[in-house]
C-alpha cells in the first residue's frame, strides 16, 4: 500500500509544464497508487541516493519522490517533490 | 550566500566543454605508421588526464556548495527561491552535458569503426581510453545527479520544516493538484 503527499515544490514544478504533461503527471500518480508495477510507471529508485525514486512522466521527464517515515500501520509513504529532467547518461 | 554562489558556478560551467575526445582526429585514407599510432594514443591520453581534472574539481565545489546549502536549510534558513533556480541551473547543465556526451560518444564510435578498418592495432589502443572516457564521463554526469538530489533534499528539509506539505489521499486529491484555472 502507498499513500502520497505533496509539497510546494511540486506544485511550482507543474506550473511550468504544458497542460498535457500536467494531465498525464495525474495519471501516473493514479497508477502508482493503484499499481506500483505498473510498467509505464518504470518506478525506480535514484542510484546513489538514498530515499529517492523516480516514475516516468515521459521520454524527457520523470516525477521524483522521496520515500519517507511510512505510517503507523505500515503504509509506505512517498512525497512527490518534483518533475525533472533525467538524463539516461548510462547509454553515453 | 551558497545557492546564489552554486548559481554563478554553475553558469561558469554551461559554456565550457565537457570531456571531449580531442585526438580522437578522423582518419583518413592511407596507412597509419607506428610513429603515428604512438602519437594519437599518447595524445589522446594525456588530453583525456588534462580534461578530466577540472571537471572531478568542479563536481568537488559543487558537492561543497549543496551540502552548505542542505546545512542551511536545517538550521531553517530562508532560501527556497535561491534553492530552487539552483536546481533548475543544475537540471539544465546536466541536460547539456548529457547531450554533448553523447554526440561526443557516437564521434568516438565512429573513429573507433575508421579506426579498425585501418588500423585494427590502433583500435586495439583506442579502445581502453575510450572506455575510460566512457566511464569518467557517466562519473561525472551522475555526480551532478548527487548534486541535484542534494538540493532537493535542501527543499525536502525546508516543506517539512514550514509543515507545507499536503497528504494525496483519493483521486480526486490528486486530480486537484493537477488542475489549473480552466482546465478541467
Amino acid at each position: 500500500m502507498i499513500r502520497l503527499e505533496y509539497a510546494r515544490s511540486y506544485e511550482r514544478s507543474l506550473r511550468r509544464l504544458p497542460n498535457r504533461e500536467t494531465r498525464r503527471a495525474a495519471e501516473q500518480l493514479d497508477r502508482l497508487v493503484e499499481n506500483p508495477s505498473h510498467p509505464s510507471l518504470n518506478f525506480e529508485s535514484v542510484t546513489g541516493s538514498a530515499g529517492w525514486h523516480t516514475v516516468r512522466l515521459n521520454y524527457r521527464l520523470r516525477i521524483f519522490l522521496r520515500r519517507m517515515e511510512p505510517d503507523a500501520d505500515g503504509t509506505e509513504v512517498y512525497r512527490v517533490h518534483r518533475v525533472g529532467t533525467h538524463s539516461d547518461y548510462d547509454r553515453l | 550566500m551558497a545557492a546564489t554562489a552554486a548559481i554563478a558556478f554553475m553558469e561558469t560551467l554551461r559554456d565550457r566543454p565537457s570531456i571531449d575526445l580531442p585526438a580522437m582526429e578522423p582518419i583518413r585514407g592511407g596507412t597509419i605508421t607506428v610513429l603515428d599510432r604512438a602519437r594519437r594514443v599518447a595524445k589522446l591520453r594525456a588530453e583525456l588526464i588534462a580534461a578530466e581534472a577540472p571537471l572531478v574539481e568542479n563536481l568537488d565545489t559543487l558537492r561543497r556548495i549543496a551540502e552548505e546549502i542542505v546545512s542551511a536549510a536545517q538550521v531553517g534558513a530562508d532560501i527556497s527561491t535561491d534553492v530552487e533556480a539552483a536546481i533548475e541551473q543544475a537540471e539544465d547543465l546536466e541536460t547539456r552535458l548529457a547531450a554533448d556526451l553523447k554526440a561526443t560518444s557516437r564521434r568516438g564510435d565512429q573513429v573507433m569503426a575508421m579506426a579498425r578498418r585501418l588500423s585494427p592495432e590502433l583500435a586495439a589502443d583506442y579502445a581502453p581510453l575510450l572506455d575510460q572516457w566512457r566511464i569518467a564521463s557517466r562519473a561525472y554526469l551522475a555526480g551532478l545527479r548527487d548534486v541535484r538530489i542534494r538540493l532537493m533534499e535542501a527543499e525536502v528539509i525546508m516543506d517539512t520544516r514550514a509543515g507545507d506539505v499536503r497528504r494525496l489521499d483519493s483521486r480526486d486529491d490528486i486530480r486537484r493538484v493537477h488542475r489549473r484555472p480552466g482546465v478541467g
